[in-house]
């Protein structure tokens, strides 16, 4: 397996996508309202299997809960859905969320033991739905106080309460999404001992930090790391209430995953992966981009043909000139996410779903260097 | 009238909505734009006004300040210690905010750094430049942003050269935080 791996490679923009728990399929929307179902067969190649029309405007959101197998939309038709698969028919069912938005949906995350989820939308407020059993349907509580912006992304902290909101008022929040009945009381944790549910544990904004793109809990959940529009990588600690920042000379990142307590990959409009790398003391530091790019290669063997097919249909003297960038991803990386233990997949702008090794050698100098 | 001679060219014309089916598909890229944003009233005013007027010292505190910074920067700078006038020209309160009794701390200030960049030699950016702080050489970006606004008042030549010397060092990710940053200058 080279790395990086290209998965699957779509015409257009994927706008989300969630991978099961096998990793033996994948759930996109190819920027439509439709959600694709890929299979990888016998042959290793990836086959569309199903195609789930329910929603009518753009599907934001996607996620695969491992443990359930159910799999839940959100849209900017203002609704989610929570699909089940129907083992005789092989069929996804839909069950409608009245997520009681007005405004988009943005992303959506199951909790990590996969009993409820959380739906981030432009109408300032995450809505955390759980199944209620009396009515037998999905039943939404919302999150308002203090969201007073679009909610771009959400992560789940490890005990299944807490609940970090990225949002487009330059913040980024942790607040408790417990709910009676569901949860059990979480361990005391530095986010604070009493949670009933709409609790603000923090409210990080930094100067001049612009859109908080994403956030992510580390391993351990006892730090916050996001990235802002201001260019720059941010990690929280709530024990010391401190914030470090780390500004760097790219352009700006709009996803961020933890690898390990001290490894962090963030990918963006650079269209590579990038690392940051702390000491375990709370000094970060940026460490360089994972995907380097090939370097141009001039190729020797200019066929005239080729040479000829330029003129003509790029009017262009040079037949291996090229309009592709050098990194694997073509466009900005809008999302990446864990694949296993030692691996990690992003998706962005040019379609391509890509595999990355996170134990790679030239990972490794980063860190070390 | 086009029309007509449109049909006789047996060339059909284009309709003048989108049709129905375009509307509410995958396919409908453009009906957003039709929204009345500002009807919707939805801006939270006194958050914005909070991001662009950053808590900081009242305004006339802010021109003072201003005022002896651009005085020690003019000092240092006809003693030809170009270093020293570059730093002192960044340090202290910077005059952030929309308040309008906050323009002379905006002109002096920004003529302080002005004047600094055009004394000193372009060719010795890569002397001055590694010394201050990323923080600093945003804010020394943000003021040849402003002064850059202002061609009638300072050589946008010199200013350009020295934005070409500043991302060598600060990289794009420096001129994006000007642009994202709410506190103006």
């Amino acid at each position: 397996m080279t790395n990086p791996q290209v998965l699957l490679s779509l015409p257009g923009p994927v706008s989300a996508f969630a991978f099961n728990a096998d990793r033996s399929q994948v759930a996109l929307c190819p920027n439509t309202n439709e959600v694709h179902i890929y299979a990888l067969d016998a042959g290793n190649s990836w086959t569309l299997t199903h195609t789930l029309t329910s929603h009518t405007a753009l599907v934001t959101g996607i996620d695969w809960a491992p443990t359930t197998n159910r799999l839940v939309t959100c849209s900017q038709d203002r609704n989610g859905y929570v699909w089940s698969l129907d083992a005789q028919t092989n069929q996804w069912d839909p069950a409608l969320v009245l997520l009681r938005i007005n405004r988009s949906a943005t992303h959506v995350r199951w909790s990590p033991k996969g009993d409820k989820f959380a739906v981030a939308s432009g109408a300032k407020c995450v809505s955390v739905c759980y199944f209620d059993q009396d009515n037998d349907w999905w039943v939404a509580k919302h999150l308002k106080k203090p969201l007073r912006s679009t909610v771009l992304r959400i992560a789940w902290h490890p005990n299944n309460v807490l609940l970090a909101a990225a949002g487009a008022d330059n913040r980024a929040r942790v607040l408790s999404a417990f709910i009676k009945g569901l949860d059990s009381k979480p361990a005391p944790s530095p986010w604070g001992d009493r949670l009933p549910f709409g609790t603000i544990c923090a409210d990080i904004g930094p100067e001049g930090c612009g859109w908080v793109h994403d956030v992510a809990f580390s391993p351990d959940g006892t730090a916050l790391a996001f990235v802002a529009h201001d260019s720059s990588f941010y990690v929280y600690y709530p024990a010391t209430a401190q914030v470090i920042a780390v500004p760097t000379t790219l352009l700006p990142l709009l996803g961020v995953m933890w690898l390990n307590d001290t490894e962090v990959v963030a990918v963006g409009h650079d269209c590579t992966p990038v690392l940051f790398v702390g000491n375990g003391n709370g000094e970060w530091r940026y460490a360089g981009k994972i995907d380097e790019g090939k370097k141009a290669s001039t190729s020797h063997g200019n066929s005239a043909l080729a040479k000829f097919r330029a003129m003509d249909s790029r009017a262009t003297t040079q037949a291996n000139q090229d309009t592709e960038l050098t990194t694997v991803h073509q466009n900005s990386i809008t999302l990446i996410q864990p694949y296993s233990p030692t691996h990690y997949v992003t998706t962005g702008i040019d379609g391509k779903i890509v595999l990355w090794h996170s134990l790679d050698e030239a990972l490794k100098r980063l860190a070390l260097a | 009238m086009f029309s007509r001679a449109l049909n006789l060219l047996c060339v059909p014309t284009p309709p003048a909505t989108p049709p129905a089916s375009s509307r509410n598909s995958p396919y409908d890229t453009m009906s957003h734009r039709k929204v009345d944003v500002d009807s919707l009233g939805l801006d939270d005013e006194d958050y914005e006004s909070a991001a662009l007027n950053p808590a900081g010292p009242p305004p006339d505190v802010l021109n003072a300040v201003a005022a002896e910074r651009a005085a020690h920067v003019a000092n240092l700078l006809a003693r030809g210690a170009v270093a020293e006038a570059l730093s002192a020209a960044l340090t202290g309160d910077a005059p952030y905010g929309t308040d309008p009794a906050l323009a002379p701390a905006k002109e002096q200030s920004t003529k302080a750094v002005a004047d600094v960049l055009t004394t000193a030699r372009v060719a010795d950016a890569a002397q001055y430049l590694p010394t201050l702080t990323p923080a600093d050489r945003d804010l020394l970006l943000k003021y040849v942003y402003k002064a850059m606004a202002q061609p009638q008042l300072y050589n946008c030549g010199a200013l350009l050269a020295w934005h070409e010397k500043i991302t060598e060092v600060s990289g794009v990710g420096s001129i994006v935080r000007v642009m994202s940053d709410r506190r103006v200058i």
